[in-house]
């Protein structure tokens, strides 16, 4: 069964994501700081993160390098409120995050990238 | 480079507030649909309807909000702009499509005329998209039920002119440049029942002057309304820079022309 691993401050967003992306048929997990994070990545080994991008007293920049030094390779989908630039993009793209949606995100849309990226 | 870091700390105050207005959003229209889908058990036609208005509801909110920050944008100055080469056709298709739920409930037929071999234009997809929904949607909202909406996207000598025109019931002359104004409804109490609050107007004005263009209208009462505005075919520069040059608050200053 391919793993989720939700990364969300908000505990009543991240309750809904794991819901939504469990009754979907995926193994999930959720973290909301980067020591929840840290503690769980390692057994878990998700396949695909979905990360909030405005996480406090975290950067998405540090996660990410956190995730370097882990054995685990997972493809991050941000959660996001702005719009990125071509050239923007590309810089995320070299920090390993795989797509982005903006919030207010379509749940539908979410599903089906996280199936696209699983090929499911 | 003071007025950079002010100009960063508008943005970064913006980007959190947004942030913190969307996120019980994604919450909210996120266990909506998880119940309409039928994935916590059965409902009856009622509690559809019900989610229907609850869905329908945030999504108006959710627009408020984008407006609300879209004017804050403005007023501050810190709109971002991603021009990238974009087929209009394409464009146009995907906003009709985003209307299709409002013009059915209306019984409203849109019919749409594309000049052929348009030209590619450098613009910000995201934004014009705004600007032909926001249109689109005023042109629905005051049409008549069971009437016609007309869209239409032309090449001028320079420019590429897009067009709605509705049957609905006009605005008085004397009020046309007004309704540009930040909250201006041609008739406050019964414009209420529409919803809105005049902000789309403005802020459309906005996008299409930063990026070199005019926005206008004419219309007669009892007859309906044609809102045009116009996009250049050669791409200005700085669409961020032309943009702060935009008076939201001082229109008449502009000609509408």
């Amino acid at each position: 069964m391919k793993k989720i691993m939700i990364i969300d401050d908000e505990t009543d967003l991240r309750e809904m994501l794991n819901l939504m992306i469990h009754k979907e048929g995926y193994k999930t997990s959720m973290a909301e700081d980067d020591e929840d994070f840290l503690s769980k990545i390692d057994d878990f080994q998700p396949d695909i993160i979905t990360l909030d991008v405005m996480m406090p007293g975290l950067t998405t920049r540090e996660i990410l390098d956190k995730l370097k030094a882990k054995k685990t390779k997972p493809k991050i989908i941000l959660l996001t409120v702005v719009r990125y630039s071509e050239e923007e993009k590309q810089k995320l793209y070299k920090m390993g995050i795989v797509d982005y949606v903006t919030k207010p995100f379509d749940l539908d849309d979410l599903i089906s990238r996280i199936h696209k990226y699983l090929d499911k | 480079m003071q007025l950079k870091k002010a100009d960063q700390l508008k943005t970064d105050f913006l980007n959190v507030t947004s942030h913190e207005l969307r996120t019980p959003m994604s919450t909210i229209k996120g266990y909506v649909q998880i119940i309409s889908k039928q994935a916590l058990g059965q409902i009856n036609d009622e509690q559809k309807k019900a989610l229907e208005i609850i869905l329908r509801n945030s999504n108006r909110l959710d627009t408020l909000i984008q407006h609300i920050l879209d004017i804050s944008r403005l007023e501050s100055e810190t709109m971002k702009f991603i021009p990238e080469k974009i087929n209009i056709k394409s464009i146009l298709e995907q906003t009709v499509e985003t209307m299709q739920s409002f013009t059915d409930t209306k019984n409203i037929m849109i019919t749409i005329n594309l000049e052929e071999n348009l030209p590619d234009l450098i613009i910000d997809q995201e934004q014009i998209k705004q600007v032909i929904i926001n249109l689109l949607n005023n042109a629905i909202k005051f049409s008549y039920e069971c009437s016609i909406v007309t869209i239409s996207f032309r090449k001028t000598r320079e420019h590429v002119l897009f067009e709605t025109q509705d049957f609905g019931r006009g605005i008085p002359k004397n009020k046309q440049d007004k309704i540009f104004k930040i909250f201006y409804q041609v008739d406050a109490r019964k414009d209420k029942k529409f919803g809105g609050v005049g902000l789309g107007l403005v802020i459309s004005r906005g996008i299409i002057l930063a990026h070199g263009g005019n926005i206008w209208v004419e219309s007669e009462p009892g007859k309906g309304s044609t809102f045009r505005f116009t996009l250049p075919i050669k791409p200005v520069q700085n669409l961020e820079e032309r943009f702060r040059d935009v008076d939201i608050f001082k229109l008449n200053l502009i000609n509408m022309r």
